[in-house]
């Protein structure tokens, strides 16, 4: 059987409810079955991905949709932990954030994000961005092996 | 002019009764001036290094000046009269020395503090030896100049301030506007097909207001990197910028089949070349943009140097502008026609001004309607000794 049968399992890490709305609409209208998690800041994203508290059934992600600036924990943390820890260092993560500062993007990839995209300010774009992270890293990409568990 | 002795010197001898209608003239100018005057004869070691100085002469203003009488005073050194003068003033015998040394009169300022004044000390040699200083109180002259300097740097910190803020809110300003796009277009996808026509154009002017203040924002950005990302001024061929300003608009230039003239002696001038691009090409766009009905533009830029500065024109056939509105123009979001006649958020010639500004320059239009344009901006030449 085709492991693309499986819904891929997303974690989006974003604090903005709109940003949320956005990116769940144009995850769902794509063409990859996928499930999309959603968390608002980076104690939650680190506790969701430990299986703590609340989150003990929760699936383990085949990629992370990282924003940077987040309340409490901030994105750059998360990303730093996530890429130190043992049994987590292997998910790919996609920073998709507003900013554009080359400090951000060179400290982003320094700590070992996947990749780096920007969100665009008007939805067409926006929506295209996302169709891009669908087709490259929902696609043609090769996932880490998951059971989810 | 009579020495310690009071006999006329050899030189000054040139008859009695002269030198006695002389006399009196010089003792009614040198009680008349408001500034302090001192005669003085130099006094030097055996180096021929001027260490020392006796008063032969003073006025009645050195006396208020000093506090010093000229009766108790003329005929000694300084080192006596004021004895710890070499400590408290070291330069003040070598700066004389120097006049007396080389006969080059020099002015100094200093700060004279029980009288809370601040005085210019001319000195020059009259005689060989001798030397006489004038003391003029500069005070309103240095404080004005101070005021000045201190104005010119709280005006550069606001400047700073200001577009520190305008950067700043014009990035905080993006997230919210960029809400308000987003979900005006998913609402157009989500609802387009059931919405009435006054649904449709409800919706169509939401999403041009967000557009053109998206548009807005773009520009008050530009207009504020102006001065926080502006590189220091160097020396750059202004004919280089020209061309690369014409390369972004070569396209339009083609499809309007427009004529720009560049005058082949286009001076070096001192400029940030990033700028002066972005100046120049405002300027060709708005000749282009700006043009008569049924009339391909024709464009001329060209350069003249008046005094310490070149002055550059860029001249057009197009529309013309009122010469009532020659200052607002140069505005930010001033625009002078109905955003269906001509597009464009009136931000160009603020930021052309701003790029001016910061070269030390100004920039003026002559027009008329109907007529064309000239704009004219000056530029720094290399030889200048002002710039950044």
């Amino acid at each position: 059987m085709s492991v693309t049968c499986v819904p891929i399992e997303i974690l989006l890490v974003e604090d903005n409810p709109g940003d949320v709305i956005l990116t769940r609409e144009a995850l769902r209208s794509g063409k990859i079955s996928n499930n999309l998690q959603v968390v608002e800041d980076g104690e939650q994203a680190m506790a969701y991905l430990r299986r703590e508290g609340p989150y003990a059934d929760a699936p383990r992600p085949d990629v992370i949709l990282l924003d940077l600036n987040l309340p409490r924990k901030d994105g750059r943390e998360v990303l730093g932990e996530v890429k130190s820890d043992h049994d987590l260092k292997h998910i790919p993560v996609v920073v998709l954030t507003t900013s554009q500062s080359e400090a951000d993007v060179m400290e982003t990839y320094g700590l070992h994000a996947n990749c780096y995209l920007v969100k665009p300010v008007e939805y067409g774009p926006f929506l295209e961005v996302i169709r891009s992270f669908e087709s490259f890293w929902l696609s043609v990409v090769r996932l880490p092996p998951n059971n989810h568990k | 002019m009579r020495d310690m002795d009071g006999a006329i010197p050899p030189e000054f001898d040139g008859g009695h009764v002269g030198i006695e209608e002389l006399e009196n003239k010089y003792a009614a100018l040198s009680e008349a001036i408001d500034s302090a005057m001192a005669y003085h004869r130099m006094i030097f070691d055996a180096d021929g290094t001027p260490c020392d100085y006796v008063f032969l002469e003073v006025n009645e203003a050195f006396e208020e000046f000093t506090g010093l009488k000229g009766a108790d005073i003329i005929g000694r050194q300084v080192t006596e009269v004021i004895p710890g003068i070499r400590d408290a003033d070291p330069d003040l015998i070598s700066f004389y020395g120097e006049v007396t040394l080389s006969g080059v009169p020099k002015s100094m300022e200093f700060y004279f503090s029980p009288l809370e004044r601040w005085y210019e000390a001319r000195a020059f040699r009259p005689r060989k030896d001798h030397f006489t200083v004038l003391f003029t109180n500069v005070t309103e002259r240095y404080e004005a100049r101070r005021k000045i300097e201190v104005y010119a740097r709280e005006l550069e910190r606001s400047n700073r301030d200001l577009e520190q803020f305008a950067y700043s809110a014009s990035h905080d300003l993006q997230e919210p506007l960029r809400m308000i796009t987003s979900f005006l277009n998913l609402l157009q996808q989500h609802l387009g097909g059931s919405l009435d026509d006054k649904g449709t154009e409800y919706l169509a002017y939401a999403a041009d207001g967000a557009r053109r203040l998206k548009a807005m924002i773009n520009d008050l950005l530009l207009f504020s990197r102006v001065g926080i990302e502006g590189r220091p001024l160097e020396p750059l061929a202004l004919d280089a910028a020209v061309t690369q300003a014409m390369g972004v608009l070569s396209e339009r230039i083609a499809e309007y089949g427009a004529s720009v003239v560049v005058a082949p002696d286009l001076p070096k001038v001192l400029g940030d070349e990033g700028q002066l691009v972005q100046l120049l090409q405002n300027l060709l766009g708005n000749a282009l943009k700006f043009q008569r009905p049924g009339v391909a533009p024709e464009i001329h830029v060209s350069a003249s140097r008046e005094g310490e500065e070149w002055v550059i024109t860029v001249a057009d056939n197009g529309i013309g502008i009122d010469p009532r509105y020659f200052g607002r123009i140069f505005e930010v979001f001033q625009r002078l026609h109905g955003r269906r006649v001509y597009d464009g958020s009136g931000i160009g010639l603020a930021i052309c001004r701003r790029i001016v500004e910061r070269h030390a320059g100004r920039i003026w239009v002559e027009s008329e309607e109907g007529q064309g344009a000239m704009f004219r901006f000056t530029l720094l030449p290399l030889d200048s000794r002002r710039g950044e």
